[in-house]
């Protein structure tokens, strides 16, 4: 039950966090990936400072529960990179530039009652079960 | 997202969601993505979700999107955040692989000559 409460609390926040920054306007997504255009950075301030808070936070819980039995991870330069990773990067890259929109903001932007979000789910959804016609194979974590 | 969790080692590629235990905390947090948006929004007044593409495209999107994040393991949240804060080499390589086509593609259809959408 504390895992549940836990997890509905962080996603709350990170749904808040996520429409306040503006991770749920596509126009502002774009304007953040329009490197050659009109440029708008702001979206870079935003993931760089989640990515420091989260870091700190990572520590924090590494310090807390120091398991000396968990395995170390590999420090080698390209240590797990395969073609799934690079190739799934690249498909989410294309989806993600073409409509502005992620899975956590998409999620979090079905509020707005949009019908253009909920064709934009139910095809994310659609496109995580059609990896499941893939011949299985584990993937690597994150 | 969620789904890209620390916790999450050995995770069966046949499913979206785990079962059993794991799959209640992640039900729970992916709730509370609308859930905190709502709460934002009622401070902020309505969210702007309007997305400049049609709907085709934005199907073809949402399909790239959904399964480029199962196959590539993660995403802006798993792999640009929680992956690169933990130093995982795969989500810095994942990341700077998404963000750089993402650029692309804006580049294509914002300044190309052939616009999409």
């Amino acid at each position: 039950m504390k895992a549940i409460l836990t997890a509905l609390v962080s996603g709350t926040l990170f749904g808040a966090g996520l429409s306040v920054s503006q991770m749920t306007n596509p126009a502002k997504v774009i304007g953040f990936l329009d490197i050659t255009g009109s440029w708008d950075p702001s979206l870079a301030f935003v993931m760089g400072t989640a990515l420091v808070v989260s870091a700190i936070a990572v520590r924090v819980e590494r310090m807390a529960h120091k398991d000396p039995t968990a395995p170390r991870q590999t420090k080698s330069a390209t240590a797990g990179i395969d073609r799934r990773l690079l190739v799934g990067a690249c498909l989410f890259g294309l989806g993600w530039g073409l409509a502005g929109f992620c899975p956590g903001p998409a999620l979090a932007g079905l509020v707005s009652g949009s019908g253009q979000l909920v064709l934009f789910v139910g095809a994310m959804l659609a496109g995580m079960g059609l990896f499941n016609l893939l011949p299985s194979q584990p993937t690597g974590p994150a | 997202m969620a789904h890209v969790l620390p916790e999450s080692k050995e995770r069966n590629s046949s499913e979206v969601l785990p079962s059993g235990e794991e799959r209640s905390w992640r039900i729970a947090f992916l709730l509370g993505l609308p859930a905190g948006a709502a709460l934002v929004g009622l401070v902020q007044g309505p969210l702007t979700t309007r997305i400049d593409a049609s709907p085709p495209v934005i199907l073809i999107a949402g399909i790239l999107v959904g399964f480029g994040t199962r196959l590539g393991s993660g995403c802006t949240s798993g792999h640009g955040v929680c992956g690169m804060s933990r130093g995982s080499i795969r989500s810095i390589a994942a990341t700077l692989t998404f963000m750089a086509v993402a650029a692309l593609v804006v580049f294509a259809t914002h300044h190309g000559s052939g616009a999409i959408g």
